[in-house]
Order: C-alpha cells, then structure tokens, then sequence
C-alpha cells in the first residue's frame, strides 16, 4: 500500500505540473494581449512590443510543455492518469513503426487531447502571424491570442491531468489480483486503429487552428477602418485553411470509406458537416478576396465572411463535443464538463455577437463598389456568384445540421435530416456553380467582349456537348445494369430511388448535366492553366484547384448514382457465387484459434477471410492462364481475451480493390458465422439435441449420451461415450458452470485430435431441466461444420475521380498560396491603395 | 440596385425557400411501435435490442432482430445492410423505416438504416476498479 501512495504522490506531482503549465499558458496569453495592447498606443516604442512578443512565446511554450507532458503519458502508458487509461492501452504496443505512431496519436483521441492539439497548432500558427503581420501585428495578434487565452481556459476545466483513484487498503485486500496502478488501459477505440489516425486529425486542427487568423485580421480591418489593407496579408492564410480544411475532410472521407465498410465516403454525418460548413465559407471569402484585391469592392462581404467562417467553426466545435448530438452523429464525442460548455458558449457568444455587433457598426463606412453588376459577362460576375452560391450551400449544410438542436424551439421532435434534405438543394447549386467554373476561364475582369467571349468558349463547349453524347449512353448502360441487381422491395434501394422522386427522366438529366458542366471546368481551366503556366507557373493555382473540383464532381455524382450492391454468402465448401461478373468464392480463413478457445469460431485478433475472386473475362488474360487473385476482407474480435462470448466486439474492415475505372468494395455484410452441425433444419440454432440414453452416429463417430450429471445450483454436464472409428472409447463430460454465469466447462476433448492436431471439441449449450435433453455443439474430425460468410460487394464506378480531383484542387490550392505568400512578402508597412490590375484580355490574371 | 445583387438575392432566396419548402418531408420522425403501425410513411422507431433473438437471415441476406420500446411492444426489424460496428454491444437502437411484411407473411420492420449508440464508445464511466468480486479485464 505504500508503494502504491509513493507512486500515487508522484503522480499528483506530476499532473499538478502539468496543470501549472496551462496556467501559465492562460496567464501569458493575457498579459501578451494587454503588452500587444499598451504597444498601440504607444507607436514608437518598440521594446512593448518586444515583451509582448516575448509573452507570447512564453504561452507557446506553456502550451508546448503541456502538450508533451501529455503525450509523453500516453506514450508512456502512464495508467495513473484517467485520460491515458481511458484513451489507451496495452494492445498498442506491437512491433512496427505505425504502432509507435498510435500509441502517440491516442493522445488526441479524446476531448481533452483534441483541444490540446488545436491550441498547440494555433501557437504555432502565431509565430508565422507575427513574424509576417508587419505594421499589423498589435492589431491583430490581441484578438489571435485571446482564442488561445479562451483554449486554454476550457482546458483548465477540461483537464486531461485527472487521476485514476488509489482505491482503498479493502478493496485490495478483497481483489488479489488487482493492482495500481492498472495493468492495462480501456484501449483505444477500435475504429481509431488505424494509420489515418496519426494524420488525419492533426491535419484537420491545423485548419482549424488557422481559421482564426482571418477572423483575427478583419476585426482588426474593422476596428481601424483599414478595409484593403489586410486583403494581401490574409490571403495566404485564407488559401492555407482552405487547402489544409480540403484534405483534412478528403482523409476523413476516405478513412471512412477504407474502415467503415457502407462504401461510401461522406453520410452527411454532423462531425463531417462540422468541418465542410467552414470549409465552404473559407472558401467564399478567398474569392470576395480575390476580388477585392484585383478589383476593389466586397468590403462588405469579406469581412463578414472572415468572422462567420471563424464563428461557423466555433458553432460546430460546440455541436460535436457538447454532446448535444449524441444521440445523432456517429462519431459524436461524449458529453463535456458543464464549465466548459459554457467556456465554449461564451467564445460563441463574444466572437458571434462582439464580431456582428462591430461589423454592422463599421458597415456605413466600408467602401462599396458599385460596379460589380456593370457587366453581366465578367469575370467579377462570375467570382461574385462563387460567393452567393458557396455562402447558399454553407447556409443549407448548417441549417441541417443544427436541425436536431433548433427543432425542439419550434415545439418539432429533435431529428437529423435525411441526406436528401442536402443531396436536393445542393445537387442544382452544383450545377449552377459548375457553369460558373467551366465558362470564368474566358472571361475578362470588368467586361468582356461578349463575341470574343463566345468564340473563345466554342470549343471547349462543343467538346462538353460531345462529352454530354457520350454521358447518355454510359448512364443508360448503367441504369440498365443497376436494375438489373437492384432488388426494389429493399427499403434501402427503395429509399435512393425515392430520392430521385422515382423519376429515371430527373435523375439521368441532373447526372448528364452536372457531369458536362464539371467536364467544362476541368477542361476549359486546364486549358487556361496550360497558357498561364508557361509564363507565370504561381499564377496558375486558382485554375488548376477548378480543374480538381470539376473532376471530383463528376467522380461524385456517377459513383454515388451508379454504384451497385448485393450481398451473397460464401460458404465453407459450398459453391462460387458470381456478382457484376466477378466470382468469389471461399478460400480460408486466416486467423488462429485461441488456445483457451478450441474451435472457437472468433479466431484471433485480426481474423482475414481470403476470398478467391475470378474478375471477368474481359479482365482476365488472354493466354489462357486463369488470373484470380485473393481478397482480404476481415473484422477485428476485440477484447478476445478477457471478454465473455456476449461482450466481445467486432470491427469490420472491407477490402478495396481498385481498377482504373472502378472500384470492387467488398465487406462482411454480418460476422462471418461458424456453422456448428445443426438439427435446425434453418441453421439458425446451433447444436444437436440428443434425449437421456440416445446413439447416434455423427459422420465416423458412434456418441452416445449415458446420463446427466452435476451438482444443483453449482454444474450441470452430460455425459458422453464416443465410439471412435479405431474402437477406442472416450469419454467427455461437457458442463456448465452455473455460478459463473453459465459459462462451459471441459469444452475440449483431448483424446481426438484431427489432422491438424486441434481436439475435438464438445460444448454443452442447453440441459433441459425435466427431460434431460442436452444441446451440445460438437464438432468431431470429418464431422464438424464450416463457415458461412455474408459479403456485400459494392461495384462503385469512377470513384477514382473523386480522389484524383481533390488531390488535384489541394495541390491548385496550396499553389496559389505560395503565389499570394510571395507577393505579401513584397509588401511595404506604408498604407497603399489596392493595386487594380490592368484589364488584359490576352492573359487574364489568376487568382 | 445594381444587377448583380438582384441576381445575388433571387438566388439565395429561391435556394432557401427551397431548402425550407422541403424540410418537412426528408425528415424522418420518431414515433413508437403502436405509431409505426398507423403510419403510411417513413418512421424511425427507437427500442431496446433484445440481443437474443438476433439472426443472420441468409434467404434474403438481412440481420433480423426484435426491439422493445417503451411501452413493451415488440416487432422484428429486418434490416439490409452492414451490421454496424457497434451493433453486438449496443443497448438500444433507431430504425428507420416502414412497417411491412416479410416472405412467410410475418408483420416486420423494414429497415435501410439503422442508428446505434454504443454505450462504450466514450463511456465516462470507464473505470479501472469495478465494484464486484470480479476484476476480470481490469486488473
């Protein structure tokens, strides 16, 4: 007991430090603001400035020491602390890189973590937002710093550093085997076992994380009245977010899309929504910036737009970790502390309303620009309509999903919307905004020629035309394929049906439509980046982002609208069964069974079921040689070891196998199921039921069931004589210990092995109290069932297209940020007018 | 008013009102068995699972199971799809779907989607130390 206060002493020592840390870090925060402030009013004086630097650094650091002291817990396995054992465990701790890699990244799994891991990017990001700010850095880093101030506030409530409890000198002395600190942790979540876990998250805070420094910018636009100046300086971190938020929601989607095993990558799921909503208002204000830096004007709107991005993201922070979705999302976190709710209310509120409240204050003296609807043909029509229709579709999705929570204020049931409810509106915007795309390349900034205009865009639109031609084709082979496996009395089939208003005529023209349209943006702006390239290669970004985005849309809509699913069962010596022309059939499977398990049909950790599949003929190489090749779908059997039959959890992993044109997506549709020999007639019971005194031969066996036996209330067995086919007789006594919660005793039969050296194995399921009659799963050599596997397998085409073009738009995206990062960087500290670019036609500017 | 505003406002209105207009009908509501029955339309129906009448129904590839809401009504769901993940530790689950009838005539819940809470997910509750005499899994 001793030794368990010293380590329990040190423990405290060291999650008191911790917390110190984050204190400090609040404190510094502080003080930095208020040095940040005193420095404005005195101009001059650099050394305020200096300090206030230095202050920052300190929270930095603060926040640093912090983030390490947790993680170095985590690493450590250091079970003392709640959050650590919680979040992981023993099971971690596997040979190879990836799991060094894990057993770090859990310290982002939970709440605590993940607010440590946005306040640990956001110092970082602070630097660079000082180091570039110039003549704005009191301005805006104030603002910048008090979301860290207000991060580190929550996290004084939200602490990670709480302690497992010493539990008393009694509860040892009544549990022998228990221990402090704990042997071993909760684990972490099976579905965050996964390499997207070290990435996907820190990639998704960054952008987060960065948010806050446009927001920061354009309060401090407002408050000086410096409407033009801070576009430049924005513009790189604006562009950033924007790339860093696209990849982060791009490695969501396709995590689910590998682990989940629905074969789909986006479910409208709130957590998603939480980042896309930001995302599309992030991404409306790096147009209204474009714009007002070429041309002037949107003040007004970028502004707004910096705050409401910034806010949208708070609103969605607060959705997903309060717990007020819980019952809705997925992935929902559990619900948090009470004080830091309202720490998160409170920076909604002050941010919301302080930013409105300022902005609608400034909004008479921001200059407008009249002249953004002189000329319908222009390129300044065509990047102000980005804006509409991108702020549009940032309304819709956060109207939908804060759904569940502002139903119940107009007396309605809390429910979250159907993916129709965004697939309906979103699918014409898309369409709208995809014309947009196709046809800016060939429009001038101010006003362009309209006969120039049309003759520069004959081309490319004859070639969608051509494109359209072939689209109607494709999709009526598709349709017909899709009706042809599509069972229309599946609910779920019924339901994707339904969202086309049952209507083959609505559904082929959207799908024709949209995919033209997204052909002429990838088109009509690689050609344009193909000519901007060769002289200005930085300028060619925006473009090239289009070209991703046009691609991604198509891939989009045809492998959402045409993919095909059916589900089969694959048995243990049964026949091939053949889908979308492919063939699977039942390999092995290739998990070990436990010792403590005989025959158990859950294997190991990582149970793989290999699938033979034979792709079809056209496929398959013309020499004649067969070319099947095995797949690998699987499903982890977590806690094997210790938990009960009952409590024993799956996760499913499908596998992918991918083609240029399509993917093959194959899933247990259920657990994979061990047929155990059966008198059910429908094999949904197993087990055999021999009465008191029955034989019965079972394949070379001759079992004979002598009699019951056991004690009341403590075990009951049946007795079993085996007849073996060499005349040897054996004798097994399966039981059931009752005090144990039924749990079976002497399952294994150590006399018979089969030619793979595992016993024979007898499990008494049932002992009927008045006949006797004893329902036994056995599974004897040559006499013993076999596995029943359900496979969905989805043929999903042109899914490619999607990951091809996002990867594309990121890669445009982050182009042009280095473009708009070179050119702040040429930016003197005196106030200049805003640079109109001269109205060329020859080679339009990019963004 | 300049053109393009117009335009801008024609937009974002016509988009909206859409958007509103059909709020109504892609929400789906909760209601209880006994509603579940009456209704002509999409449901979602909110039950305890009762984990022991679970099957695999090979004939028509779909998870069978029966549920229990709060009133003690009972009725099998028959649901097509992949079992979720959390489905074999999961208490109590919302289907969405209709009311219909399976091949053998049985009265049954057709189900596509299926919303599972898992109740060890972000269990707050975790603890080392358990109360009772086993300390089996937690040692």
């Amino acid at each position: 007991m001793e030794k368990y206060h010293s380590l329990l002493r040190q423990a405290e020592m060291i999650a008191n430090f911790g917390k110190a840390t984050v204190w400090m870090g609040l404190i510094f925060a502080i003080l930095s603001m208020v040095a940040y402030g005193l420095s404005l009013k005195r101009a001059g004086d650099k050394s305020m400035l200096l300090i206030a630097r230095f202050l920052y650094l300190a929270t930095s650091l603060s926040v640093l020491a912090t983030f390490s002291i947790l993680a170095s817990r985590v690493y450590g396995m250091d079970f003392r602390f709640d959050y650590v054992f919680k979040e992981t465990g023993r099971d971690l701790i596997q040979p190879g890189f990836l799991h060094h890699w894990l057993r770090l990244a859990a310290t982002w799994a939970g709440q605590e973590g993940s607010f440590l891991l946005w306040t640990l990017w956001a110092c970082l990001i602070g630097f660079l937002v000082f180091w570039k700010a110039g003549r704005y850095e009191a301005r805006v880093m104030p603002f910048y710093i008090s979301v860290i101030g207000f991060l580190c506030a929550i996290l004084l409530k939200q602490t990670p550093f709480h302690l497992v409890p010493l539990p008393t000198a009694d509860f040892f002395a009544n549990n022998p085997l228990a221990q402090y600190p704990p042997l071993d942790g909760a684990g972490l979540n099976s579905s965050l076992q996964n390499y997207w876990m070290t990435i996907h998250p820190p990639t998704i805070f960054f952008g987060f994380a960065s948010l806050a420094v446009p927001f920061a910018y354009a309060v401090a636009a407002l408050i000086w009245k410096d409407y033009d100046g801070w576009t430049p300086r924005v513009m790189p971190y604006a562009l950033l977010t924007c790339a860093t938020l696209g990849i982060g929601l791009f490695m969501g989607g396709y995590w689910a899309y590998e682990t989940l095993g629905w074969h789909g990558f986006w479910a409208w799921d709130p957590v998603e929504n939480a980042s896309f909503f930001p995302w599309l208002a992030i991404t409306a204000l790096v147009h209204g910036l474009v714009v007002q830096k070429s041309r002037g004007g949107m003040g007004r709107s970028n502004t707004f737009l910096a705050i409401f991005a910034f806010w949208l993201f708070l609103l969605g922070t607060f959705l997903t970790r309060s717990g007020v979705l819980a019952d809705i999302s997925v992935h929902s976190f559990g619900s948090i502390a009470l004080a830091s709710k309202y720490l998160m209310i409170a920076m909604m509120v002050v941010y919301g309303i302080a930013g409105l409240a300022l902005w609608g204050w400034r909004f008479g003296t921001i200059p407008g620009r009249k002249t953004i609807g002189d000329s319908l043909v222009s390129r300044d029509f065509a990047f102000f309509m980005a804006v509409v229709l991108m702020v549009v579709a940032c309304l819709i999705v956060t109207l939908g999903t804060t759904a569940p929570v502002t139903l119940p204020w107009i007396h309605r049931t809390a429910v979250a919307p159907d993916a129709v409810f965004y697939n309906k509106p979103l699918l014409p915007l898309s369409i709208l905004c995809a014309f947009f795309m196709g046809v800016v390349p060939w429009l001038a900034w101010r006003k362009t020629d309209t006969e120039k205009f049309l003759s520069k865009l004959v081309v490319p639109w004859f070639l969608m035309l051509g494109f359209g031609f072939f689209m109607i084709f494709w999709t009526l082979s598709a349709e017909r394929e899709w009706a042809a496996v599509s069972d229309m009395t599946d609910p779920g089939v019924m339901g994707t049906w339904a969202a086309w208003g049952k209507n083959v005529i609505v559904q082929r023209m959207a799908v024709v439509t949209l995919c033209s349209l997204g052909f002429l943006t990838a088109l009509s702006n690689s050609m344009l980046v193909y000519k901007v390239f060769r002289s200005k290669p930085l300028a060619a970004g925006g473009w090239l982002a289009h070209v991703g985005i046009g691609i991604m849309m198509i891939g989009i809509i045809v492998s959402n609208t045409y993919e095909r699913s059916a589900i089969v069962t694959l048995t243990e010596g049964g026949d091939a069964k053949e889908l979308f022309g492919y063939t699977f059939d039942f390999e092995r499977m290739t998990g070990t069974p436990l010792s403590g398990r005989p025959n158990n049909p859950e294997y190991d950790r990582d149970n793989k079921v290999a699938v033979r599949v034979t792709p079809p003929a056209a496929e398959t190489p013309t020499d004649g040689s067969a070319k099947t090749f095995l797949i690998y779908p699987r499903w982890f059997a977590n806690d094997l070891r210790v938990a009960s039959e009952k409590e024993i959890k799956y996760m499913r992993w499908p596998a992918i196998q991918k083609y240029f044109g399509h993917d093959l997506y194959v899933s247990l549709a259920s657990d994979a199921i061990y047929r155990w020999p059966t008198d059910d007639p429908e094999k949904q019971r197993p087990g055999i039921v021999l009465q008191k005194g029955e034989r019965r031969q079972l394949g070379e066996y001759l079992v004979g069931y002598f009699e019951p036996f056991g004690t009341p209330g403590k075990v009951m067995g049946a007795h079993l004589v085996i007849l073996t086919p060499d005349k040897k007789i054996v004798e097994a006594k399966p039981a059931m210990n009752i005090e144990m919660g039924m749990t079976a005793m002497n399952e294994e039969i150590p006399e018979i092995k089969d030619a793979h050296g595992n016993s024979a194995v007898a499990i008494l399921d049932r002992l009927d109290a008045g006949t006797k009659a004893a329902t036994i799963r056995i599974s004897l050599p040559g006499y013993n069932g076999g596995w029943a596997v359900p496979l969905a397998v989805t043929y999903k085409p042109w899914v490619n297209l999607v990951w091809i073009g996002v990867l594309i738009a990121v890669a445009g995206t982050l182009l042009a940020m280095v473009r708009r990062a070179l050119e702040a960087r040429r930016l003197t500290d005196t106030p200049t007018e805003p640079r109109i670019e001269p109205n060329t036609w020859e080679m339009p500017s990019a963004p | 008013m300049n053109k393009a505003y117009i335009i801008g406002i024609l937009v974002i209105s016509v988009a909206m009102g859409f958007t509103l207009w059909s709020f109504k009908d892609t929400m789906t509501p909760y209601t209880d068995i006994a509603g579940a029955r009456k209704s002509e339309s999409t449901v979602q129906v909110r039950g305890k699972i009762l984990h022991e009448t679970t099957r695999y129904d090979d004939q028509i590839h779909a998870l069978r199971f029966q549920i229990q809401d709060d009133h003690g009504a009972k009725i099998e769901i028959v649901y097509r799809g992949p079992k979720p993940d959390s489905f074999d530790t999961a208490p109590e689950t919302a289907a969405h779907g209709m009311i219909g009838k399976d091949a053998a005539g049985q009265e049954v819940f057709n189900s596509d989607a299926l919303v599972v809470k898992c109740p060890t997910k972000y269990d707050d509750n975790k603890t080392p130390y358990k109360k009772t005499a086993s300390t089996k899994g937690n040692i």
